[in-house]
């Protein structure tokens, strides 16, 4: 079959009024589940996937898949106006997206990062279009000692992420790191800082970890300045959403960075859409001409990360699809739906099975345009669900913060463990520490322990592994640059300024 | 046990069943612990095998997924549930038998804490190397390590799995010494695998199948008794001098200890007579099963040996 063929089977599959019914639903919940800070879209799958045995496969993956990218739709809604993440991937929309809303410009970055979001997405199906086997077989020749290489640079690149000095940054993502260390090695089986809590056998749970530091603490940090915020419904109307030309000047590289980097860091399995986003906000504090910006309502700082987001988003279902390799639990979930029915994922999918994969790539598209709709003319309906007065809102996002913590593992646990990550990151907020760096460090910094000691397993001992391979090499050659000039830079601009007190956040 | 989120999704408008004059079994809804997330290997057995039990009995199956530990914080929870016959769970060769053998922090006796119900079915691991590699078959990757003990790398998907121990078991019946290189999974060690980073990996029979199929990487052995019906002409390792050998990922459902007889009667009579339906048995055969069944009583003496043989594997491994 030519790629046309499979463009119309993949669009006679999608349009049926079935699939497309089902669609409707997944980016209607996506967005809506987004917008509620608290309920993540793994928590939301889960709670969904049932109803999936009852739906023909490809109508559960259309709407399973809806909810995925949907969420991310979504989630930059609650960062922008409340500084409360809806979604992980859209944490770092909140540094740049809520000093605009204080501004009074939340329509125009709710209406921009909306456009972005579609264009990253867009690009990211192009790419899962055309280029899925390429990609995938670009990701594939990675090893760990290639892993490891990009996760450090991932690390140091995000150390100097958000305004602030970046030795305060690289203090949070090795803070990050200590709390990733928790729970059982990998290679033996010990347990590490568990305090013999069988709890803490598989680490601290994610979700636990990113609602208390986000969700909690801001709660916690609003109590006592209640009528201080609050949405203004005025300044989401379409009048106020319309962009100056200096913000529409300023998107568009932004986006087209984000996307390529989003792209990217969708394939890589263990990355996804939260560090995509991370890194391209990274990536666009570093080529500003003015990096002072960021952090306090710079358009690139939001273009950039929530085009990264959608593409990853997409790009995802490159490895999940073309190969049966889920990179993240979501994905895994996604094959899960596959599997009850009987269909094995994995290379022989796409030809298998040629009206599943295109119906659902096709669907993509119907999807993001649903969700351009849902996202712009009928922002108010979700605006209106962040209108709610702070002390009816709080209790429910608290609420919401412990069902979503609960319901991923089944563990009361972990609605401790939110309740200590909250006040934790309340004393981190106080001191001007930023958080979104030791997320960044608890992601990663098991995963780097664990391709460091296998890149070491499989080099036999010998450290110098890491050099040999060229890729690798390549990659701590990038990150000793970037640390190098992330020092110089924070040493020369202290002695700049020496007297300036740096701004929270 | 508290009924939690899913199971309020999956049973909204059915009433908790807590009547003390149930008439026969179950007279209520079945809570099912599946000790791994939902989605996996073990949570669609679970789901595939209930469904048909529902579609024959009428009964209602409450899925309670309750991952963590490798299934051993599930199975621990379903040690210590009321034995009144309405929890049950799904258990496996990993979180029943070998784990509590390796690590002293698990709290269960997998024998006494246990009412043992009715084995569901098993997969053997498939050892598999690279389309390219240097070993023709599995005998010449025993000759390798032989010549030079520590030389061969295997990967599996994680240490305690049933990969691992199969290397394990090898390695003691044979008096060998193998490298171990644990992964997360498969999907993260296949490009190793093809790359030829790690000479051989070690993982369940459908997860490695998949890839050898699509021809990037050649199946060498398998480690069930007998040879499998999927690879007939795939030789165990059994075969190659390694009498009695064998690792096998079989899942069981079993109850807390103590439950009434006539549950476990109706229970075992339900998951064998969905067990011989043609449908569910050629979905589980597809997926690289050997469908077992059988009687409460068969399975608690096989569970008893193969607690006894990976006792005997970890403690001469010196993995505990």
């Amino acid at each position: 079959m030519t790629f046309a063929d499979n463009i119309v089977l993949g669009l006679e599959t999608a349009l049926s009024l079935n699939n497309l019914m089902w669609c409707f639903v997944g980016v209607f919940m996506g967005t809506l589940l987004g917008v509620i800070p608290g309920i993540g879209v793994l928590a939301a799958i889960s709670m969904l996937f049932p109803l999936t045995f009852q739906l023909e496969p490809t109508a559960a993956l259309i709407m399973l898949a809806g909810i995925w990218y949907g969420t991310t739709y979504g989630g930059s809604t609650a960062s922008i106006l409340l500084n409360v993440p809806g979604t992980p991937s859209s944490a770092i929309t909140a540094l740049d997206g809520y000093p605009m809303a204080q501004q009074g410009r939340a329509g125009v970055a709710l209406l921009m990062t909306t456009l972005a979001s579609f264009f990253g997405g867009s690009v990211g199906i192009i790419l899962l279009m055309g280029f899925s086997g390429t990609i995938s077989q670009m990701a594939l020749q990675f090893s760990s000692t290639e892993y490891f290489a990009l996760m450090l640079l991932g690390l140091i690149a995000a150390s100097g992420m958000t305004s602030g000095a970046m030795i305060k940054g690289l203090i949070m993502v090795c803070l990050g790191v200590l709390f990733g260390l928790v729970g059982s090695d990998i290679y033996s089986g010990a347990r590490r800082f568990t305090f013999g809590l069988v709890e803490l056998a598989d680490g601290i749970a994610l979700v636990a970890l990113a609602l208390g530091l986000f969700g909690v603490s801001e709660v916690i940090a609003s109590v006592g300045k209640i009528s201080a915020k609050g949405v203004d419904p005025a300044s989401v109307s379409f009048k106020a959403m319309k962009p100056t030309r200096d913000d529409v000047r300023r998107s568009w590289f932004p986006m087209l960075r984000g996307s390529a980097v989003g792209s990217f860091f969708g394939t890589l399995p263990g990355t996804g859409p939260s560090i995509a986003a991370f890194m391209s906000y990274a990536l666009e504090r570093r080529v500003a001409k003015e990096p002072e910006r960021f952090g306090k309502g710079a358009i690139e700082g939001i273009m950039g990360p929530e085009s990264a987001n959608n593409a990853a988003d997409q790009t995802a279902f490159i490895p999940t699809l073309a190969l049966g390799i889920p990179g993240s639990a979501t994905m895994a979930l996604m094959l899960g739906a596959l599997m009850i029915h009987g269909i094995a994922p994995g290379p022989q999918l796409m030809t298998e099975q040629p009206a599943l994969f295109w119906g659902l790539v096709m669907s993509f598209w119907i999807g993001n345009l649903l969700l351009l709709v849902l996202n712009i003319p009928l922002i108010g309906l979700w605006v209106r669900l962040l209108t709610v007065p702070y002390q009816w809102l709080f209790p429910a996002v608290l609420m919401f913060v412990c069902i979503g913590t609960y319901s991923v593992n089944n563990s009361g646990f972990d609605v401790l463990l939110v309740a200590f990550f909250g006040v934790l990151g309340y004393v981190l907020r106080s001191l001007s520490f930023p958080a979104a760096p030791m997320l960044l460090g608890f992601v990663l910094g098991p995963l780097m322990e664990e391709h460091f000691r296998r890149a070491m397993l499989l080099g036999r001992g010998d450290p110098m592994t890491f050099l040999h391979r060229p890729i690798s090499a390549t990659v701590l050659l990038i990150t000793l640059v970037l640390l190098i000039w992330g020092i110089y830079s924070a040493v020369s601009k202290r002695s700049a300024s020496r007297s300036q007190r740096s701004e929270p956040r | 046990m508290k009924h939690n989120l899913i199971a309020l999704a999956g049973a909204a408008f059915i009433a908790v069943g807590g009547s003390a004059f149930a008439q026969s079994y179950p007279g209520g809804n079945i809570e099912y612990v599946v000790p791994f997330p939902p989605g996996g290997g073990t949570d669609v057995l679970a789901r595939q095998l209930n469904d048909q039990i529902a579609r024959q009995t009428g009964w209602n199956f409450v899925i309670l997924n309750q991952p963590g530990a490798g299934g051993t914080i599930g199975m621990d929870q379903l040690s210590r549930a009321e034995a009144d016959g309405l929890t049950i769970g799904m258990a496996q060769t990993s979180n029943l038998a070998v784990n509590p053998a390796m690590n002293p922090e698990v709290q269960f006796d997998p024998l006494t804490d246990f009412t043992p119900i009715a084995l569901v079915n098993t997969q053997p691991m498939g050892i598999i190397t690279n389309s390219d590699s240097p070993h023709a078959d599995f005998a010449a990757v025993l000759d390798a390590v032989r010549a030079e003990p520590g030389s061969i790398l295997y990967g599996t998907p994680g240490n305690g799995t049933v990969s691992h121990m199969a290397i394990e078991r090898l390695m003691v019946q044979g008096d060998l010494e193998f490298e171990h290189v644990p992964y997360t999974g498969i999907a993260q060690a296949i490009s190793d695998v093809m790359g030829g980073v790690v000479d051989i990996y070690v993982g369940s029979l459908p997860s490695v199948m998949q890839h050898v199929e699509a021809g990037n990487v050649r199946l060498l052995a398998v480690t069930s008794a007998q040879p499998h019906p999927l690879v007939p002409d795939v030789p165990t390792v059994a075969s190659l001098g390694f009498e009695g050998y064998q690792a096998e990922d079989w899942k069981a459902v079993v109850g807390p200890a103590g439950m009434p007889e006539d549950a476990v009667a109706a229970l075992n009579a339900a998951i064998n007579e969905a067990l011989a339906d043609a449908d569910l048995r050629a979905a589980l055969e597809a997926q690289g099963s050997v469908v077992l069944g059988g009687t409460a009583e068969e399975f608690s003496a096989f569970l008893a040996e193969e607690v006894a043989a990976w006792a005997e594997v970890v403690s001469s491994a010196g993995l505990r």
